[in-house]
């Protein structure tokens, strides 16, 4: 008697035995190992270019553009004008305000500082 | 109620290592299979595991959903298993895609009573056949039917094309009937 199996049997067979190729079971949890490793590693922070961002991009560059656009064609009178001007009240300034310019640079340089004070802050928190 | 895996992964992407936490949980048995499958190294396995779900978690805020979670973990895995052993890239690609036919995938289980013992014996040896075949054939042969991805889906996972896929799986399954033809003349034909 002849029992090997036919070719439609070592088909079923070998489906068969891929179908119930066990998945193994894992030795350990990796959750507490897992966890302890990702505290030290900071997680990337994405690229993200909102809408908000691009409207606020497209309005600043058209306002200079506007600007450099206007002052290329004012009249050079007008021109001469605002520079006798600007050079004046420069001059008023370093004559009855000497301390009004070194004070509007560090009060400046101290609003941009306290910008990344909420940042600082969340970075410290994680 | 456990909480959707969608709602884990939003969490986890705000940085909430506890909602990672119950993700890892979740999935760490197939990660950890399929990479004990390839590797046939149980220290190792876990080591790669540990490391899939480390960089996982630094990769997720750039996870957009396109895929399953799941599907997103196989690939970090499987280039995991790349960088550990660099012929396997290279064994899939030179897989080709010659096969145009498919071996049948019969719904019924090989569950016949005529075979009865005989047939555990033979899932057996065959579930070794396919720890001994190479680790390209395991790694598809897991993806395919412990991960339960489509053709496509690995395909698109291992960046193959379909063509190739298919024909690992049929070579895979080739190479499985040659081992099953000669264990089956001492043991099957009663002279």
């Amino acid at each position: 008697m002849d029992n090997s199996l036919t070719p439609e049997q070592l088909d079923l067979a070998i489906e068969d035995a891929l179908r119930t190729y066990p998945v193994m079971s894992i030795p350990r949890d990796l959750s507490v190992d897992v966890l302890a490793r990702i505290q030290t590693v900071r997680a990337q922070r994405p690229f993200r270019l909102t809408w908000m961002d691009l409207t606020l991009s497209v309005v600043l560059a058209l306002c200079m553009g506007a600007v450099w656009f206007s002052i290329q064609n004012l009249p050079p009178l007008v021109v001469a004008q605002f520079r006798k001007e600007s050079i004046l009240l420069y001059q008023q300034i370093l004559v009855n305000a000497r301390w009004l310019i070194p004070m509007l640079a560090f009060s400046m340089a101290g609003f941009f500082a306290a910008l990344t004070i909420p940042y600082l802050r969340r970075e410290l928190r994680r | 109620m456990p909480e959707p895996e969608q709602h884990l992964i939003q969490r986890a992407q705000k940085g909430d290592p506890e909602a990672f936490a119950v993700l890892v949980a979740e999935h760490q048995r197939y990660v950890y299979n399929l990479a004990q499958r390839i590797l046939q190294n149980e220290e190792e396995a876990l080591d790669l595991a540990q490391e899939t779900f480390v960089r996982a978690w630094t990769a997720l805020p750039n996870f957009r959903g396109q895929s399953l979670f799941r599907t997103w973990l196989y690939r970090i895995v499987t280039n995991l298993c790349y960088n550990r052993l660099p012929h396997l890239r290279q064994s899939l690609t030179e897989l080709g895609d010659d096969v145009i036919a498919e071996l049948p995938e019969p719904d019924t289980a090989f569950g016949d009573p005529v075979y009865g013992t005989e047939s555990r014996e033979l899932r057996s040896y065959l579930h070794q056949a396919i720890d001994h075949l190479d680790e390209n054939y395991r790694l598809l042969i897991a993806l395919r039917y412990q991960n339960e991805l489509s053709y496509e889906e690995i395909a698109t996972m291992l960046n193959l094309p379909l063509g190739t896929v298919k024909t690992g799986l049929f070579r895979a399954k080739q190479q499985l009937r040659r081992a099953l033809e000669t264990y089956q003349e001492p043991l099957w034909t009663i002279p």
